[in-house]
């Protein structure tokens, strides 16, 4: 395989990283503020919910991920032709279906996997017109 | 590390509200791209690919914002996969805004993605 290549996916995959850590801020803070217990927390002044959710670990963590996440893919992409980029961008959906059931415990149905199965079959058709 | 929000970790399905902010989302998300584009179409560096940059930008920031509202409300699983939706948005802005040409493949594609969400939205829990 060639190095490129391989960087493309380490791309895919701090991608894929950088969306579970967003995902944690969001469950802690949902888990912090839509509890019947907690409408304190709801109710609390608008920056103080913004610091909550936004100006936390796992999101400027995350955003930062993806930030490299980005650049790396643009660096291999100068010598490896364009056409597999689709498919990395698929690979990205595999990913997080893998992270999702791994570290959040999200129940992944089949009719979930039915439906990735589509989507990712419809973005590789999507372009393969850069592919043929 | 989830909660679950409902009995027998079992959250209830995602409100129509829900499922509106998820794809104003990625609408938002589609006009990033064509904010990007029309930026790279201005010239190099000109006052006008400074202006559309930082619209892109600014729009970036707005995405991100919602992203993590939507995230709140949806598995990751089910709102990652949704993305898929942009590709239907590419393929509109490129028709109505750029003028370029739709492929076969690009309709079928298309097409694909959006049997695809549907399956996965009927499963959004």
């Amino acid at each position: 395989m060639r190095v490129e290549m391989l960087l493309l996916i380490i791309g895919a995959g701090l991608s894929a990283v950088s969306q579970l850590l967003l995902k944690i801020s969001a469950n802690r803070n949902s888990a912090d503020g839509a509890g019947e217990a907690s409408g304190a927390a709801a109710k609390a002044p608008l920056m103080q919910r913004f610091r909550a959710q936004y100006l936390n670990p796992f999101v400027i963590g995350g955003y930062a991920l993806l930030l490299v996440a980005m650049v790396i893919p643009l660096y291999a992409l100068k010598f490896i032709d364009m056409k597999y980029a689709a498919i990395i961008e698929s690979l990205g959906y595999v990913f997080i279906m893998v992270l999702s059931a791994a570290v959040l415990r999200e129940r992944i149905t089949r009719r979930l996997v039915a439906g990735i199965a589509l989507i990712v079959a419809g973005v590789i058709v999507f372009g393969s017109h850069i592919i043929m | 590390m989830t909660k679950p929000t409902g009995p027998a970790g079992a959250p209830s399905r995602p409100s129509a509200g829900s499922f509106l902010l998820l794809h104003v989302s990625f609408l938002i998300y589609s006009l990033v791209i064509v904010l990007s584009k029309t930026a790279a179409m201005q010239g190099w560096l000109t006052p006008t690919f400074f202006l559309f940059a930082l619209f892109e930008l600014l729009t970036l920031g707005f995405y991100a914002l919602l992203w993590q509202q939507v995230l709140g409300r949806f598995k990751l699983v089910t709102a990652y996969a949704n993305k898929g939706v942009v590709v239907v948005w590419n393929l509109i802005w490129a028709a109505l805004l750029f003028g370029e040409q739709i492929t076969p493949e690009n309709l079928i594609g298309a097409a694909l993605v959006v049997a695809g969400l549907v399956v996965v939205s009927s499963d959004a829990r």
